[in-house]
């Protein structure tokens, strides 16, 4: 029987994306689900960052990791990927309305492309924190049918302002709750249509604007003392306020996973395993494995799924603390997307008091 | 029991989810099929998911459009005329006024009074439409030509499919008139030889059966085009131009055919014009 109800919650957790959406967008990524992670560390191990805390030159992805914290340090962070030029252009035409300048342009280009871009500051004081984002840019265009081409595009910048905080529970230590709150803005292109269509009417090509309020609730329970391994649960992307078009809306992901940290001379490892419900790429795609290394001189993050692969180092030089990282996208066993990988790069530089 | 329920709800999630995704799937397979060259499998495809729903626009379009990829015709092609003709309605008056032009300028000018006159100026207009026009589509360099007659064939079925649904607007009926003006150009070019116009003397039935083919065709493109247009104005004007092109074909027809008749053999001599053109007969 149990397994006939876990096989139940499976279909319905796994199999429940991209239903309803359009056949041609529903193959390019959607960035209005993006997490909060927008720092090198967490960057690096995507989602894989809500199931471990983070190293002590980090921030919790998962709030409820805060708890007990008692660091403060500030830090600015950048992260760009490989096709940032393409879609900074784009964007410029797009949201400024040149719509006619857009196909024109966009009708040059035949890849498929996939860029991000943003900049960050962050500020830690023991168990919360506050979140900035000044300027994020995702872009996302793929076209099909060279006889009567068809595109899907999503270009959106935004800002957004996150404040998040974790305790420990009063009545059982070993639960911790934190939560997220995150609010944003942004202006953004969400849609497919056919390049007929937008050269004959260019205006088909909208753009909207947004706010947004987030509530992103987590626990982590404490249940091996031995290893330190830890259960976690994780509820992102959840909007309590929301007045743009359906196209732009955040849709609500969890996670669950788990972390442990084995017993190691002169350095700590921990080691997670994280999985994605609610979300809509292929169910191998959404389970990361993922461990953070942190010794003497540096740490070190690394997580890796199918598909995907980042890593991110730093290190710290008295309160200066220095980050870098790289991960890798590949797309070549996504049906429909004929785009090989997307690199990106990311950088941090802060202080720790 | 637990078990039948069980199964029950996973048959009913597979509902849900499993056949959507594999229309979207196989449909996907098939443009990019298109984009591979693989043009038989992207018509098979889309012929049989056009047959279960003949009401699919989307589909019908793909389909005309594996068609004129398989004729060589590519959007890429396209692109800068489609957006002369939407966007740009002094585009429009030139390519349509030229022509009224052409087909009313000299009836206006001239008075006849010779029956034998009367007929080598209409054949003269037959001829000056008819190359005007052939330059006219030339300077669109970028409509592909297609005389092939394999490729001229799925050119016409990516018509026909399309004229299979007359409710198209948008970026679906400029498709079929763009796809329509390619097949006029490739009409022009494969029938220019049967004038002979270097024989001095022309068959005035051909060419009246060539300028009525000819009418049908461009007027058909360009109700696909001012039914693509969101423009009022423009709309308004591209029925004003059809008007007036119906009016001046209408006008060369019935004295082509006067000619004809008042001709023994059916056939009109243009040597005169071909002296007054410089030009040498055969």
């Amino acid at each position: 029987m149990s397994r006939w109800i876990v096989a139940i919650i499976a279909s319905a957790l796994f199999g429940a994306g991209a239903a309803g959406a359009g056949e041609l967008l529903s193959s390019i990524p959607n960035f209005n689900d993006d997490p909060l992670f927008s720092w090198g560390e967490s960057v690096a191990l995507d989602r894989a960052c809500l199931v471990l805390p983070s190293s002590d030159l980090g921030l919790p992805c998962n709030a409820a990791f805060f708890a007990g914290e008692r660091f403060e340090q500030f830090r600015i962070n950048g992260f760009v990927n490989q096709d940032i030029s393409t879609a900074v252009k784009h964007r410029s035409l797009l949201l400024n309305e040149d719509h006619v300048g857009f196909v024109n342009e966009f009708v040059k280009d035949q890849k498929p492309t996939l860029a991000q871009g943003f900049g960050t500051l962050w500020y830690q004081d023991g168990p919360w924190a506050i979140i900035v984002t000044p300027y994020k840019i995702d872009y996302a265009l793929k076209k099909v049918n060279g006889a009567f081409t068809e595109f899907a595009g999503h270009v959106r910048e935004g800002t957004e302002l996150a404040i998040g905080g974790g305790i420990a529970s009063d009545v059982e230590p070993r639960f911790k709750l934190g939560l997220w709150t995150r609010f944003q803005q942004a202006k953004y292109y969400r849609g497919e249509t056919t390049v007929l269509d937008a050269v004959n009417d260019p205006e088909i090509i909208e753009i909207h604007s947004s706010h947004a309020i987030l509530m992103e609730p987590s626990i982590v329970y404490d249940f091996s003392p031995e290893w330190h391994s830890q259960f976690i649960a994780a509820l992102a992307g959840g909007a309590v306020y929301y007045d743009g078009t359906h196209e732009g809306r955040p849709h609500a992901r969890g996670d669950i996973g788990m972390n442990f940290a084995p017993p190691m001379e002169g350095a700590r490892i921990r080691l997670g395993i994280q999985a994605n419900v609610l979300g809509s790429e292929a169910i191998l795609r959404r389970v990361r494995f993922s461990s953070l290394l942190e010794s003497h001189y540096f740490n070190l993050a690394f997580a890796v799924s199918l598909g995907e692969v980042g890593v991110h180092l730093s290190t710290a030089i008295d309160s200066l603390v220095l980050g870098v990282g790289y991960k890798l996208m590949d797309y070549s066993d996504e049906p429909h997307w004929g785009h090989n990988s997307v690199q990106n790069f990311m950088c941090d530089v802060g202080l720790r008091f | 029991m637990n078990k039948q329920w069980a199964s029950l709800l996973l048959i009913v999630a597979g509902i849900f989810t499993v056949p959507g995704r594999a229309l979207a799937d196989q449909r996907m397979a098939a443009l990019e099929a298109i984009d591979r060259g693989q043009y038989e499998s992207a018509i098979a495809t889309l012929s049989g998911m056009l047959a279960t729903n003949p009401a699919d626009q989307r589909t019908r379009i793909q389909l005309a459009s594996a068609y004129a990829a398989r004729a060589g015709i590519r959007l890429e092609n396209f692109i800068g005329l489609a957006r002369e003709l939407v966007n740009s309605s002094q585009g429009l008056e030139r390519f349509y006024e030229e022509r009224i032009a052409v087909l009313l300028d000299e009836y206006k000018r001239k008075s006849q009074s010779k029956p034998e006159v009367d007929a080598i100026e209409t054949v003269d207009r037959i001829y000056r439409t008819s190359f005007r026009l052939a330059n006219l589509l030339r300077q669109f360099s970028a409509v592909p030509l297609i005389t092939d007659p394999s490729r001229v064939n799925d050119l016409n079925q990516a018509v026909f499919i399309l004229s299979g649904d007359q409710s198209l607007r948008g970026g679906g009926a400029l498709y079929r008139g763009l796809l329509r003006v390619s097949l006029i150009r490739s009409t022009i070019v494969l029938n220019q030889g049967a004038l002979h116009l270097n024989r001095c003397r022309i068959d005035v039935q051909r060419a009246v059966n060539f300028i009525t083919q000819l009418h049908t065709d461009v007027r058909l493109a360009l109700i696909d085009i001012s039914m693509a247009t969101t423009k009022e104005k423009t709309r308004q004007e591209m029925a004003r131009n059809i008007s007036n092109l119906d009016q001046g074909v209408a006008d060369i027809l019935k004295r082509a055919r006067s000619a004809a008749a008042s001709s023994s053999d059916g056939e009109v001599d243009l040597s005169e014009i071909m002296v007054a053109l410089k030009g040498r007969c055969e």
